[in-house]
């Protein structure tokens, strides 16, 4: 293979990597707005039920049924992990800066690719450990029993999957991170 | 393995100080802490797994994103700055009248956030253009807008008192209940504290034009719905007709249909709230799951059973005991947020405060109140930060204000400490 035919090919694999980059960002960012969606309509919803359930007990004396069940097991965890990864990309993170923001230049990208893969790292234990439980809770068949009674694994398939995107979105940003432009360092509260 | 216990706790620090953000230094921290004290990556792992998804599967945890959705309903509905406007024509015939108005509007509008960073920004952007148009010095408007913050975390619906009583299984009731008469008492003190400096100092306050009596009452028709929002979010809370869940969701309802009625909230902007909201609450939720698995740590290690039983054996007066604590929730209140501050040291410093006979309800108001403070006080005080980047005005000068009135503060956490009633009163009452 001659050096231009090399160059070639290289040029070739970049732009292929490249296209490939863009259309994963494409899929994970309409993923991410996808579960926004849900995630919004449930907490509506909860609004409007909740409410609803109040009016219905003090007036009428009879509350939704199995209503605390669904908002335990469902709202809550779906509201809460499909919100997970647009909270991430909008940045909002929690973080002790005192010290950090008084290293500049080399040394801080060097941190904050440091701090980005320990992130990453949580993130994936917690998905992990998540996906054992589902499979867990799937092959166990595992119902909750109350005013109503249902299999508790789409709950966790939710959660896991809010973890899961949030987790991958973690790890594409770690180019991010040298420049402090990662969801992870994005709008620090301090 | 005395020693080894404190290695996740150092873990912890290390990683906060590097700038991992805390949900994931508590999560990473207690995770290794677990795997340490259990010595089987297996059921480190289980455990990991199963707190995960049940710190969340919680229907008690769901009053926090219903209290915020209503934060940003009212917020989006002009709310504040209805209240701003009518507070400040009803006080024009006072010197530092406009003050007073920004502190009482501050107030109320805490009490419908619930958050100190949420109240304190949308009110900087309110009162301190308009203080500074009128002619106030930047230190009374910032300093008046920073303390009054604070109130939003005693006065209900406060989302930190919720996180409180989750943590230490109080009753979220009565806590809600307990922080009103110690806000109200903040914010007399407050009032007191800014006119006497304005009598002390009166270039820092205009002599204003008093309001006509005509202006005066067609101020009070856009207030009126968020009044009577706010007094039905109070009556619900003290007759027990509502639990705090579904306080939240009337509160958020009720703050929606009053920003439709008044035309202040369109559909883009109810969304909007709506995706701030989400994204406040998840951040929250990460932060109690981070909190949750390193609690796990701590329950297996017995951390604050051996703190107890060592205070205890010191046979040290109870009230030297919480003043230390005091003192050290404060030093800490300048370095880090009040939600993370509470749910690292509530672990340890609860069973002690219990074990030594004091009450849950009460100990809960003095944490707030401690974490008002730093919220305010150099070097970080995060209410300060957000004044001066949201009201554009020097940190220096935010943090002047914030020094004088602070007397204000200090006043009400020594009442409050002196006088436990103060906050026990209410919900005694129940």
């Amino acid at each position: 293979m001659s050096s231009s035919d090399y160059k070639q090919t290289n040029t070739i694999a970049a732009v292929a990597t490249q296209a490939s980059e863009t259309i994963a960002v494409r899929i994970i960012g309409a993923t991410e707005r996808l579960c926004l969606v849900i995630a919004g309509t449930l907490l509506v919803g909860l609004v409007l039920s909740t409410t609803l359930d109040a009016t219905l007990r003090y007036f009428l004396g009879a509350p939704i049924r199995g209503l605390l069940e669904f908002t335990t097991d469902f709202s809550m965890p779906m509201i809460i992990f499909l919100a997970l990864p647009s909270c991430y990309r909008l940045g909002g993170n929690i973080r002790i800066t005192l010290l950090t923001q008084r290293i500049r230049g080399r040394p801080q990208a060097v941190l904050n690719v440091v701090v980005q893969i320990i992130v990453a790292v949580t993130a994936f234990l917690m998905t992990y450990a998540l996906l054992q439980q589902l499979v867990r809770n799937f092959e166990l068949g595992s119902m909750r029993s109350g005013a109503i009674s249902y299999a508790i694994w789409p709950s966790y398939a939710a959660v896991f999957f809010g973890l899961a995107l949030t987790s991958v979105m973690i790890v594409m940003d770690m180019r991010n991170a040298a420049s402090g432009t990662a969801g992870t360092f994005a709008g620090d509260v301090e | 393995m005395d020693l080894l216990i404190f290695s996740p706790v150092i873990l912890l620090i290390v990683l906060m100080l590097i700038g991992v953000p805390i949900a994931f230094s508590l999560a990473l921290a207690g995770f290794a802490g677990i795997w340490m004290f259990l010595g089987d990556w297996g059921r480190a792992i289980t455990v990991l797994g199963t707190s995960t998804y049940s710190t969340i599967a919680d229907y008690n945890l769901s009053t926090i994103p219903l209290f915020i959705l209503m934060a940003f309903f009212a917020s989006g509905g002009n709310l504040a700055s209805n209240l701003f406007k009518a507070i400040s024509a009803w006080s024009s015939n006072v010197r530092g009248g406009t003050a007073v108005a920004s502190t009482i509007a501050t107030g109320v509008f805490g009490a419908m956030s619930g958050t100190t960073t949420a109240t304190a920004s949308v009110m900087s952007e309110i009162s301190i253009p308009e203080m500074r148009k009128l002619g106030y010095k930047d230190e009374l408007s910032s300093g008046v807008v920073a303390l009054g913050a604070t109130m939003a975390i005693l006065i209900p619906p406060s989302v930190p008192l919720v996180i409180y009583g989750l943590m230490t299984e109080t009753s979220i009731g009565a806590l809600l209940l307990a922080g009103v008469l110690p806000g109200i008492l903040l914010g007399f003190c407050l009032l007191i504290t800014i006119l006497a400096w304005v009598k002390f100092d009166p270039s820092i306050a205009p002599n204003l034009r008093p309001a006509t009596w005509k202006e005066k009452r067609e101020s009070l028709v856009p207030v009126l719905p968020a009044v009577v929002m706010l007094g039905t979010v109070i009556l619900l809370l003290y007759s027990g007709f509502a639990t705090p869940t579904e306080i939240g969701a009337i509160g958020a309802c009720a703050a929606g249909l009053i920003g439709f009625g008044m035309r202040a909230l369109n559909l883009s902007g109810s969304l909007n709230a709506i995706v701030k909201a989400l994204r406040s609450s998840a951040m929250i939720f990460l932060i109690l799951l981070g909190a949750s698995i390193f609690g796990y740590f701590v329950t297996f290690t017995q951390i604050p059973q051996h703190a107890s039983e060592w205070i205890i054996s010191m046979d040290l007066n109870r009230w030297l005991v919480v003043v230390v604590i005091i003192v050290l929730y404060f030093l800490l209140s300048m370095f880090m947020d009040e939600m993370p501050l509470m749910l690292i040291s509530l672990p340890i410093t609860f069973p002690i405060i219990i074990s030594l006979g004091f009450d849950p309800v009460w100990f809960g108001v003095m944490n707030m109140l401690m974490a008002a403070m730093g919220q305010v006080f150099p070097p970080v005080g995060i209410s300060a930060f957000v004044v001066a980047a949201s009201g554009r005005v020097d940190l220096l000068k935010v943090y002047k204000g914030c020094g004088v009135l602070l007397i204000a503060l200090v006043l009400t956490t020594i009442l409050v400490m002196i006088f436990p009633s103060i906050a026990l009163f209410l919900p005694g009452l129940r």
